[in-house]
Parts: C-alpha cells; structure tokens; sequence
C-alpha cells in the first residue's frame, strides 16, 4: 500500500473511531473563539433535533465555552506565527469532541500542557472530584470573590464551573509526551 | 459626563450607561474572548459615574441570558462596586431579570445575592419574549 492509500484508510479509520464512540462533532487545530461559538450552534441545533432538554443545551454550551477558553488560554501548543492574525491571535492548538454516551452526552478536550503545570492540575483536579455540589457551590463562591491566581488569565473559575454543570465527576488524564510537555485529556459527562 | 453606550456582538452583551438618566443597563450574552479587556472600559467609567453621583437615584437593569465563568467574576466585581458606593451612601437599585424557563437563572441571582452584605438584588422573574 502506497502512503497516499495509508492516509486515506488511516482517517477513515479515525472518523470510524469517532462514531463508534459516539463522538458526532469535533473541533481540532487552532482554535478560537469564532470557531467555538459556531462550533456551539450545530452543536445546539444537533441536541434540539435530539430532543434534549434546554437545560442540557444549555451546561453543553457553558462547558464548550469553558474548555475552548482554557486550550485558548493554557495549551502549551501555540498556532505559529498566530501573532499575525487577529483571529488567532493568542490561540492555542487542541482538540474538543461532542459526543453521546447511552442516555448523556459528554464534552472532550485536548490539549498540550507544560510539564511543570502537571502537579498543579492534577491536586485540582483530585480535589474537585472529591467535592459535592455544596462544597463546589462553596469553592466557586470563594473563589469568585478572592480572585484568580497570578498565573490565571482568566477568573480561576472554569474547572469550577464544569465540575458543577456535570453529572459524573470530571474525568482527567494526563500523559507525559516527553521532558517538557504532556498532554491533557479533559471528560465531562451531562 | 458622556454615556457609555457598547453595542452587543455574538459573545458580549448590550451595555447602555446613561449618566444623563442614572440607568445602567447590560442585556445579552457574556462571554468575551478576553473579558478584563472588554470590560476595563466599563469598570473606568463606572468608577468615574460613581464618583460624581451626589443624591440621584441609579437604577440597574441586568438582563443576562448566559455568563462565562471570567464574566462570573465580573459581575461580583460589578456588584462590590455598587456596594461600595452603597456604603458611601449613594442610591443604587439592582435589579436581576432571570428567564423563567431557566431554572439555573435565579439562582445565579441568588448566589450574587448570597455573597453581598448591605446591596440588595431585586430578583425578577421575566417571561421569556
């Protein structure tokens, strides 16, 4: 088989993947806000032809937006020469699915993390999947009113915000890539 | 001094600063894909109106269909400004229109609420258009 046929066979492999796993919209590369909120249209019109909840449509939508903005903001892959194009200007590069799991949905993320964030995130983490609603409520509310970290660029509230919008607690893994980077795999479930 | 008058786009909300009639008003989405930029001019002429203020009565309409998490903290801030001036003895009215269809909408009311000493937040129920 020639690379040109390996190519072929290999993404019609990865798109059979993806519906297996019923993934039905994907987003990857650099990516932006405009993207995002198209992203977030079919996204809406896709779970209104299902005939979810609005309430539902509404915590997909607020999670897109929360993991768009974090890859944009903290993904240690940046777009090359972004800095040339308002659109992409600041961008970060990752990958973002929507998929359907039995009887919800859940919201994927990718993206490359710079291996000293490692420890940070996943304290964060663990200690957010080990809170129940009240004990978020109480976090977010703290949080809001003290105000981000010097390393934040946004409020410090996006992890927050998703662990109370989700079903299940978030689900993370962290792969280490090489000596200076892993990468970060983001799953919440509605 | 001048209105502040900021149109609406597909991810920032309407924002009509009326000095000339003491109305604030933010109407829309909020979502920004760098809020401490889109909102520092709204935070330096709100310090700016505050100031100025003597005994007029504010009113605040806030009508917010969805707000980000960095919106979120925005809105707190927006809130400690009111309250602050409240403090000092200004005359501020804050009201909070939630849709009633949005389950999730006045309790976000609430949770502002929840986290402000002295301003009160006059939560309305508003029937969807």
């Amino acid at each position: 088989m020639n690379i040109k046929n390996k190519m072929l066979k290999s993404l019609f492999q990865l798109n059979k993947d993806f519906h297996q796993r019923g993934v039905f919209l994907n987003l990857s590369g650099p990516l932006s806000q405009n993207l995002m909120v198209e992203m977030g249209g079919l996204m809406k019109r896709k779970m209104e032809l299902a005939g979810s909840d609005a309430s539902v449509i509404r915590k997909a939508f607020s999670i897109l937006v929360e993991l768009n903005q974090n890859i944009i903001h903290y993904s240690a892959e940046k777009e090359p020469n972004s800095n040339q194009n308002e659109e992409l200007k600041d961008s970060g590069c990752g990958i973002i699915s929507v998929g359907c799991e039995g009887d919800h949905y859940f919201l994927l993320s990718g993206n490359m993390i710079d291996q000293g964030n490692v420890e940070k995130l996943t304290k964060r983490l663990i200690s957010l999947q080990t809170m129940d609603k009240e004990e978020l409520k109480k976090q977010y509310r703290e949080q809001r009113k003290k105000g981000p970290d010097e390393d934040s660029k946004g409020a410090g509230l996006g992890l927050i915000e998703m662990a109370r919008k989700v079903n299940k607690p978030l689900e993370f893994k962290i792969n280490k890539i090489n000596d200076t980077h892993s990468f970060f795999i983001l799953k919440t479930i509605i | 001094m001048d209105n502040l008058i900021i149109e609406a786009t597909r991810y920032t909300p309407q924002i009509s600063f009326l000095a000339d009639k003491n109305t604030l008003e933010i109407r829309g989405e909020t979502y920004p894909e760098n809020t401490a930029e889109f909102y520092s001019p709204v935070f330096t002429w709100l310090e700016e109106y505050l100031n100025q203020l003597t005994d007029q009565t504010v009113v605040v309409n806030m009508e917010i269909i969805y707000f980000n998490s960095s919106s979120s903290k925005v809105l707190m801030d927006l809130f400690d400004k009111f309250e602050e001036a409240v403090e000092k003895g200004k005359e501020i009215s804050v009201n909070w229109f939630y849709d009633k269809d949005d389950e999730s909408a006045l309790e976000y009311g609430e949770e502002f609420q929840e986290d402000l000493e002295i301003l009160k937040l006059n939560l309305i129920q508003k029937d969807r258009q």
